[in-house]
This record gives C-alpha cells, sequence and structure tokens, in this order.
C-alpha cells in the first residue's frame, strides 16, 4: 500500500483528498500533484491508492464526478465535494486536529510523569 | 454510509460496471499522459517519459481491479464475470467438466434419494398431537419368553380402569374385510376394529361426520363404520353424502358415519409387524375402514390374547412409571386367574415401536452414501488437481499481471461452485429415478414409505450439499495456486519442480483415501450379499419355488362361525372342497392345498397339554398351530419324518388327529415317541400321527417354531391362503385361480395373489434392502476409485513419457515400461486395500445386526474384496500401462 510507504496514516488520504477537491473541482492527476506540492513533496501519492479511495468517496456520496476539459483541452473526470462530503471534511478535520494535538502533547511531553 | 445508499451503489455498480471501467480506463489514460508530459518537461525522451509514467502508475490491471473493489457493488459484477470465465474455461475441458458433473451428480444424486427416504419415514413428527406421551403396551409370556404380544379383553378393561398413569387407553386389533360394491368385483378391505376411545386417544377426529361413541362400541350395537380418507377418495370419489348410507362389508350391512383422515392409522401396522402373532391382517398399506370393536369378556375371555393395547401418558407420568404402574396391576391379575400365569406387561413408546426396528438401517445407509460422497469429492479434487497442472501457468501469468490471491480463490471457487451445482440438479434428477427403482425394495412394515419424495425440503439439503461439497473442493485449487511459485513457474513451466512432486503426492494420496473408503463399503456390502446369499441358501422346510398364493377371509354372514357346532362348518367345508376341485382342474396344476396361514406367515399360537402330562405342560410356551388341507405336505414339498401325513380320510366324521413337526417332536417328547401320544388344545385331545420337517414360517433367518398340524376339515378357519403348485408361469397362472374362487364364492374378496418366491423375498425385509442400497454405493465407489486410479496413472506417464522414452531408447523393453506404470499403481492399490480393510474391519461393526450365516471378520469375504479390488485396479491401470509401452522413443525425445 502506497500510503504506508509514504508513512501515511491509514484513512488520511481520503482526508486530503476531501480538503483538495475542498478548494476546487480537481482531477485525480491533478489531486496527486496538489498533495505534493502543498506537502512540500513529503507526501506522495500512489495513484494505485488514489483511484480505490476516489471509488470509496464517491460511493459515499461525500464526492461526485463530472467529465470535462482542461484548459490544454483535453478530457479528465473531475472530483467535486458534495454537501455531504463537506460536513465530513468538517468532521474529520476536527478529529484530526484533536488526534494531532493529542499524539504531539505526548510527544513533546517533557515533565514528571502524571 | 447507510445501508440503503450502500445497496444502491453496489446495484449501480452492478448495473453499469462495464461504463465505470472504461471511464476508469479514460481516467488512467488521461493520468498516465499528464505523468508522461511532466517526465517529458523535465527533459526525458518521449519513450522513456512513457514509459517511466506507466511504471509509475504501476499495473493498471491491479489499480483497475481494487478500484474496482472499493467500488464494492461490483461484488456481484465480478461474480458474473467470474461465472462467464467458469463456464469459457469448462468449454474449453469438456472432458474434465463432463467426468467432474456426473461424478458430483452419481455422489449428490445418491444422497438426495437416501435423504428424502431419511425426511419421509423418520425426520417428520408423527401426526398425532402430543405423540411422544403415545405408548403400546404389550404382554408378556415369562413361559414362551415372547415379551409382545397382543393383550386379552379383561385384562385391557382391568387396566384400563385402574390406571392412574394413563390419561386413556384403546384396544384394537386389524382384520381383513370384504367389500361388495353394487357393481364390480368384491374388494377386500383393510380393516382396523377399535375401542371408541382410540380416535380421541390419538388426537384424530373425524373429516366428516362423527367417530365412534360409547354406544356404538358397546356389544349388538347396530353396526357402523368410518371409512379411511384415501379408500373414500379412491372408491366414492370423496362423496361426502356417502354419510349416512349402507355399505356391505363381509357381507353384512353397515352404517356409514364418518370418513376418518389418512394418517389416523399411524404406527398401527408396525404394531403389527412387530407382535409375536397377530390375527388375519397383512398390516401394509392404509386402513380402508374402522369398525368398532364391541368386545365383551364373554366372546373374548382371559385366556385369548386378540387385541393390541395403546394407551396416552398423563403429563406427570414417565414410561417407567406406567410400566411399574400396569406391572403392579399384571401381579395383581397373575395372583386373581389361572389363564394369566406367567403374564406380565412391556410398556414401549410408540415412537420406539415404529421407528427402532429402521432407524439402525436408514443411519447405516446415509453413513454410507456420505462415503460415497466423500469419494466423489475426493475425485474431482483430484480432477482439479491434475487441471491445475495444467493451469499453474495461467494462474502464474495472472498473478504476475497483478491479479490478488483472493480474486483468484475467489475465480476457483466459483469454477467449483458451478460444476457442484449443476451435479447437483442433475443428482436429483438420478436420485428422481433411482427412488423409483429403490421404493420396491423398502421393506414393507417401513413406516410411510407414500411419503417419500423429493419435496422442498429435500430440494433444500441437496442445495446446502452441492454449496458445501463445491466449496469444500474448491478450496484444494486455491489452496494449490497459494503455493504456485510465480517465477518457478513461468520459468521452469512447473515440470520436475519440487512443487510438482508435491502435486503428484496429493494426487496418490487422495486415490489411496478413496480406494480404502470404497473398500469399506465393498466389504459391507460383501458381507450383506453373503448373509443374504445364506438366508436364501437356508433350507426353509418348503419349496416356494413354482407355488402361487392367494389370500382371504370368508366372511360370518355366509361362512357362519358356530362355536356350538365346530369342527362342523357345513359351509365351510363346502368352500374348501369346491374350490380345492376347481383349482386342481385348472390345466398345468400339479397340486394345491389350503392353509389357515401360508407357509411365510408365523400365523397363532395356542396353549396346549399333553394328555396325562398336564402338570408338565403348565410351563410349556405355547405351541404354533397350523390348519391344513391333506394336499398341504404335497403342494409345499414338505417332509414327512415318521408316521402318516394328514388324510383326505380325516374328516369331520373320522378320529381326530394331528401332525407335529420335528421341533415339536424334539422340545415336547425329547426321548419319548409322539406316535399315538394325545395333544389338546381348545378343548379338544387329538392323536398324533406323524411327525413332518420344521417350517421355518417366520422366514429362513429364524429358527422354525415347535408346530402342531391339524387338517381344516377337522378344524375348519374363516382366513386362510390357497396355495397352488404347478410349472406354469404363475402370472399367467393367477387370473385362472381367481376365477376359480369366484365360481365358487362370487363376492369373495382375494388378496395378496403373488408367487410365494416373492412373498419369501419380500420377508428378506431391511436386510435385502440394506444390501441392494449398499450393494450399489459400494459398486458406485469401487467405480469412482477406479476412475482414479486410472487418472492418476495416465496423468504421471503422460509426465514421464520423456523418461520411458529415454529408458526404452536405453533397451528397456516395451514390457518394462508398462509394468514401470503397473508397479506404481499396485503399490497405490495396495495401500488403499489394506487401509480399506483395517477400516472395514472397525465398520462392519454397524451391518453385525443384520448379518446372518457370516461374521463380520469373516476372512473369505475379505480375501474375496481384496482380491476383487486389486483385479480391478490392475484392469484399470492397463491404458496408461498400454500407452507406456507404445511410447516411441524418438518421438518422446523430440518433444520439448
Amino acid at each position: 500500500m502506497a500510503d504506508e510507504r509514504a508513512g501515511m496514516l491509514q484513512g488520511t488520504l481520503e482526508l486530503l483528498v476531501l480538503k483538495i477537491v475542498s478548494l476546487e473541482p480537481m482531477h485525480g492527476w491533478g489531486i496527486t500533484q496538489r498533495i505534493e506540492q502543498m506537502s512540500q513533496h513529503v507526501f506522495q501519492v500512489n495513484q494505485g491508492s488514489l483511484y480505490p479511495a476516489l471509488e470509496r468517496l464517491t460511493r459515499g456520496a461525500w464526492i461526485r464526478s463530472e467529465w470535462r476539459t482542461t484548459e490544454s483541452n483535453r478530457r479528465a473526470r473531475y472530483y467535486e465535494l458534495t454537501a455531504a462530503g463537506r460536513r465530513r471534511l468538517v468532521a474529520e478535520q476536527g478529529g484530526w486536529e484533536r488526534s494531532s494535538a493529542a499524539v504531539n502533547a505526548i510527544l513533546a511531553w517533557s515533565g514528571a510523569l502524571p | 454510509m447507510n445501508p440503503f445508499t450502500d445497496w444502491l451503489a453496489r446495484l449501480r455498480g452492478a448495473l453499469t460496471g462495464g461504463r465505470r471501467d472504461r471511464e476508469h480506463q479514460d481516467e488512467v489514460q488521461f493520468h498516465v499522459e499528464m505523468s508522461a508530459a511532466r517526465f517529458e518537461q523535465q527533459g526525458m525522451p518521449r519513450d522513456e517519459a512513457w514509459r517511466r509514467a506507466r511504471l509509475a502508475f504501476g499495473s493498471a490491471q491491479q489499480v483497475r481491479e481494487e478500484a474496482r473493489d472499493a467500488r464494492g457493488g461490483d461484488r456481484l459484477a465480478t461474480i458474473v464475470r467470474d461465472v462467464r470465465y467458469a463456464i469459457r474455461q469448462l468449454q474449453h475441458a469438456p472432458g474434465f467438466a463432463l467426468a467432474a458433473v456426473l461424478t458430483l451428480a452419481l455422489g449428490i444424486g445418491a444422497n438426495t434419494a437416501l435423504f428424502s427416504v431419511f425426511d419421509g419415514v423418520l425426520r417428520r413428527p408423527i401426526p398425532f398431537p402430543g405423540a411422544d406421551r403415545l405408548v403400546v403396551v404389550w404382554e408378556t409370556d415369562r413361559v414362551s419368553g415372547t415379551t409382545r404380544e397382543p393383550g386379552s379383553w379383561p385384562d385391557y378393561v382391568d387396566m384400563a380402569a385402574e390406571s392412574r398413569t394413563m390419561v386413556s387407553m384403546a384396544a384394537l386389533t386389524g382384520m381383513e374385510s370384504s367389500f361388495t360394491p353394487t357393481r364390480g368385483e368384491p374388494q377386500r378391505l383393510s380393516t382396523m376394529a377399535a375401542t371408541h376411545g382410540y380416535f380421541p386417544l390419538v388426537g384424530v377426529g373425524a373429516l366428516h361426520g362423527r367417530t365412534f361413541t360409547a354406544a356404538d362400541d358397546a356389544p349388538g350395537a347396530a353396526p357402523v363404520v368410518a371409512l379411511g380418507e384415501r379408500f373414500w377418495r379412491a372408491r366414492f370419489n370423496g362423496d361426502v353424502s356417502i354419510i349416512g348410507t349402507t355399505i356391505r362389508l363381509d357381507d353384512a350391512p353397515r352404517q356409514v358415519i364418518s370418513i376418518v383422515p389418512a394418517g389416523a392409522d399411524f404406527g398401527l401396522d408396525q404394531i403389527h409387524a412387530r407382535a409375536a402373532y397377530h390375527g388375519a391382517y397383512s398390516g401394509v398399506g392404509d386402513v380402508d375402514a374402522w369398525i368398532p370393536l364391541q368386545a365383551s369378556e364373554k366372546e373374548y375371555p382371559r385366556d385369548t390374547h386378540p387385541f393390541f393395547i395403546v394407551g396416552r401418558l398423563t403429563d406427570r407420568a414417565s414410561l417407567n412409571t406406567a410400566s411399574d404402574e400396569l406391572t403392579r396391576i399384571a401381579v395383581r391379575l397373575e395372583g386373581a386367574y389361572r389363564s394369566n400365569t406367567g403374564r406380565g406387561v412391556f410398556v414401549e413408546s410408540l415412537e420406539d415401536v415404529v421407528f427402532a426396528p429402521v432407524r439402525p438401517v436408514i443411519y447405516l445407509l446415509l453413513g454410507a452414501v456420505a462415503l460415497v460422497l466423500l469419494v466423489a469429492c475426493v475425485n474431482v479434487a483430484n480432477l482439479l488437481l491434475a487441471r491445475g497442472a495444467a493451469r499453474a501457468r495461467e494462474v502464474a501469468v495472472r498473478a504476475a499481471l497483478g491479479a490478488s490471491f483472493s480474486r483468484l480463490g475467489q475465480q476457483f471457487l466459483v469454477e467449483s461452485l458451478l460444476l457442484s451445482l449443476v451435479g447437483g440438479a442433475l443428482g436429483v434428477a438420478l436420485a428422481w429415478a433411482a427412488l423409483r427403482a429403490l421404493i420396491p425394495f423398502l421393506p414393507s412394515d417401513i413406516p410411510r414409505v407414500d411419503g417419500v419424495t423429493i419435496d422442498a425440503p429435500v430440494l433444500l439439503a441437496t442445495l446446502a450439499t452441492s454449496v458445501v461439497v463445491g466449496i469444500a473442493f474448491g478450496l484444494l485449487p486455491t489452496w494449490q495456486a497459494l503455493r504456485v511459485d510465480v517465477n518457478d513457474t513461468l520459468k521452469g513451466e512447473g515440470r520436475g519442480t519440487s512443487h510438482g512432486v508435491r502435486r503428484k503426492r496429493l494426487r496418490e494420496t487422495l486415490v489411496v483415501g478413496e480406494l480404502a473408503m470404497s473398500v469399506m463399503l465393498v466389504l459391507c456390502a460383501g458381507l450383506m450379499l453373503r448373509s443374504v446369499w445364506s438366508v436364501l441358501r437356508v433350507n426353509p422346510g418348503f419349496d416356494a419355488d413354482g407355488v402361487l398364493k392367494a389370500e382371504f377371509t370368508l366372511p360370518a354372514a355366509r361362512y357362519p362361525r358356530d362355536v356350538r357346532a365346530f369342527p362342523d362348518w357345513p359351509a365351510t367345508h363346502r368352500f374348501t372342497r369346491e374350490v380345492l376341485q376347481r383349482v386342481r382342474s385348472i390345466p398345468g396344476v400339479e397340486s394345491a392345498a389350503i392353509a389357515s396361514s401360508h407357509p411365510l406367515d408365523a400365523g397363532f399360537t395356542n396353549s396346549f397339554t399333553v394328555v396325562g402330562r398336564e402338570a408338565e405342560a403348565r410351563d410349556w410356551p405355547e405351541i404354533t398351530v397350523r390348519l391344513v388341507t391333506p394336499g398341504y405336505l404335497e403342494t409345499m414339498h414338505g417332509a414327512l419324518r415318521r408316521g402318516r401325513p394328514l388324510g383326505d380320510g380325516d374328516d369331520v366324521r373320522a378320529p381326530l388327529v394331528a401332525v407335529i413337526n420335528e421341533s415339536a417332536a424334539k422340545r415336547y417328547f425329547d426321548g419319548r415317541d409322539p406316535l399315538g401320544q394325545e395333544i389338546r388344545f381348545w378343548g379338544i385331545a387329538r392323536r398324533i400321527v406323524g411327525v413332518v420337517g420344521d417350517e421355518h414360517v417366520r422366514g429362513p433367518a429364524e429358527a422354525a417354531p415347535p408346530a402342531v398340524y391339524v387338517s381344516l376339515g377337522q378344524a375348519p378357519v374363516f382366513s386362510g391362503a390357497l396355495l397352488v403348485r404347478s410349472s406354469r408361469d404363475l402370472a399367467d397362472l393367477a387370473p385362472e385361480v381367481q376365477q376359480a374362487i369366484w365360481a365358487v364364492d362370487p363376492q369373495l374378496a382375494i388378496h395378496g395373489v403373488e408367487p410365494l418366491r416373492e412373498t419369501l423375498q419380500a420377508s428378506l425385509g431391511s436386510r435385502r434392502f440394506t444390501t441392494v442400497v449398499l450393494g450399489a454405493f459400494a459398486a458406485l465407489t469401487l467405480l469412482l476409485a477406479l476412475v482414479g486410479i486410472h487418472g492418476v496413472l495416465s496423468y504421471s506417464t503422460s509426465q514421464r513419457t520423456r523418461e520411458i522414452g529415454i529408458r526404452l531408447a536405453l533397451g528397456a523393453t516395451r514390457g518394462e515400461a508398462a509394468g514401470m506404470v503397473v508397479r506404481g499403481g499396485v503399490v497405490l492399490a495396495a495401500v488403499g486395500t489394506a487401509l480399506g480393510l483395517l477400516g472395514a474391519a472397525a465398520a462392519s461393526r454397524l451391518v453385525s445386526g443384520l448379518l446372518f450365516g457370516v461374521t463380520r471378520s469373516d476372512p473369505v469375504t475379505y480375501v474375496a474384496v481384496a482380491a476383487l479390488v486389486l483385479v480391478a485396479s490392475v484392469v484399470a491401470m492397463t491404458i496408461p500401462a498400454m500407452r507406456a509401452a507404445r511410447v516411441v522413443p524418438t518421438e518422446a525425445l523430440r518433444l520439448e
């Protein structure tokens, strides 16, 4: 699995995809590029993980897709967030922030044992 | 995601799978193009950029499959695709598909057939409410040691009055009666005479009309009859207006008061069949007519035992408490009445009476048929393994292209399920045909044979079996596929590798296993066959071949049974005389006789004394009484040991005489001369004038009981069997014999018209049934096992063609080449046979109860079975051996 190799936590990819497509409708290739750029090349998304993740999100009706033409006049499938997806993004983001804060707190602990 | 949207997505996925796959391909194409364009921008040559882009994307196939799995719905779609793929695969290997489907059809079909017998006979509940409370109360006789005798009327009345463990009790007995319709031939009816308490006791009400009341049951009450549902439908087309009309039964009018539902007679045939004796009643099939018993002590005193007693336990009582209580009552009766000396009771649940004899037979056969299925599965697994070798490359290629093992596993499972389901469907058709062939062999006393059909529960069981079987042997190639080394297989073609050796070992193990299982069945069948043979080889004391039997009951209305005038019953004597006269004048008839019971009917027994030895006789068991016309010995080819046989002169006016059999002479006159002694029963003394050979009247496998023969002329009887010996075809003779009887009495119902040989065969009952079915199963499994051996050797021969070619080129003879193949096969056969014989030594315990004249460790059978299986195995090896011998070295070496 690509996310493991890239050090990405299970389930994180879906959160990131939701975030990217919440900014603007985007095709699969664009999503991989955005994740790489925004993570300053820390995360490399394997396409073998991306497309199944997109399928899962589509199945859950959190994103929907349509075929559009790119700036360079090619046909590509663009994914965009649904209302349900937006709610999920908010919920997941909150969850992520809480758990990453908790992880950070533990890792940064230097005081006495509680 | 809620279940509904999930389900919708799945459905959409399944329906639009093809379009989605195409779209996915376009999407991937776009991705790869973008990626390649990026690499080009970085200054890579175009070709290299494209190669890198594709590599970066990974296996398109794999991504597509993972995306498809994520899409979810496509489980259904992939299954549909797998089924299509499987059908294509099987079309490419029609021989394999046919062999597998046929093998499975045989295995599953045998199971379906036997399961339908189990379902129809054993599994269904007894059709009475609270049936577990129903019991049969037998009388026992300590003197003769019998445990299942009918009871006397006064004993029944006393027990029913005193018992607190029984809610109620009823008495009944079966009889044959003649129904004389207004038009057409008289018809014999199975008739049950029961006390009015019977129907409430079993909890069955009338379908139309009312059941018996106490008033109907009183001696001398107006004669009424209740018709059995099936008889009513068959004879009166289910016309309700028959109620209230009068029909003629045994030449006397009876008013029809009700229709009793089919099944109200459940268990009664089995009660009659298990009893030590009973009145004239064939006890097979439905009860056609029910009449009130109308018994009284005057007519049925305490020393006659004509009635079966059934009871319903109270909720608090158990079989034990009821048995204790009734035994106390029996002890009291024994003290009070001389006629009850040595008498006790035996309380048995109705369920045991009905099912206990048939249960072990059906369970034994269920075990055997499971073995058949196992062997069939092993055979198909073996076929799959052989195919697996050929498919190893396919598996490796697909795995290399990124197919996951779970996908491959699903593919194999779908393929084997397809085989097993098609096999199952064909098996149901086979079972249907097999049942048609099987039902005539079912023992006649087996309960509710007519309920044996392939119905929904049976089909469901078959479906479940097919699925389990499909999964079971589908796992094998899957497990094998998991062990395929992709690199090895692609490089080395999977030959001569360690994997090939493992596969061969596995196949050989399976063949040894199936051979061992088939040897177990063949041995058990062999023991049964020898038993049947032994039974048929017993000299039963009579010669059933060439004898036609016809039974009848003379109705009291035309043949008065005046006890005071006995034995002077002119009407009965006239009937006997005239029927014999007419039958003897039929061309081709050698001799004819009438007997109170035919030679395979145990008839009835009576207490008796020898004049002058009354004190001694008190401890004697009852003697079987057989009333015959003088031609009996001649007709049945019986043997005269001493004195003279019964003669024409022994009629009503002559001195009363009797003939006893050897067993009676030995048991009661050991060391003395019976001739000239007087034997007394029914209050009449008769002089013994001869001793005849024993007749095995309880069936060939049972010892002959002590018996006394009395001339019908001196002891007329109202029911009996006409026995006709002829060299003619008996089927041809039967109508003429029937016409001869009807010439004397056109209204007499005749039944049981069949060659005595058939009666003898039927008397083998469950022994014959078990032998036939077990024999069929054994033959089937042996055949499958031989096909298995043949398959393994053929395969290994084809794999070793090159080796054989080299050997031949180096100077080996063709015989040596064939020997090489056979040697390998003989080792397998010998190991399988040895293991099978060991298993059989344990399994034969299950048939030991059915054996006769052979022990379950009979060495002859073991040796014969081993020889049979080894010889058959060698025959199965000849084809691959011949193929090995025909290998042409130059061609073999040029291969590859």
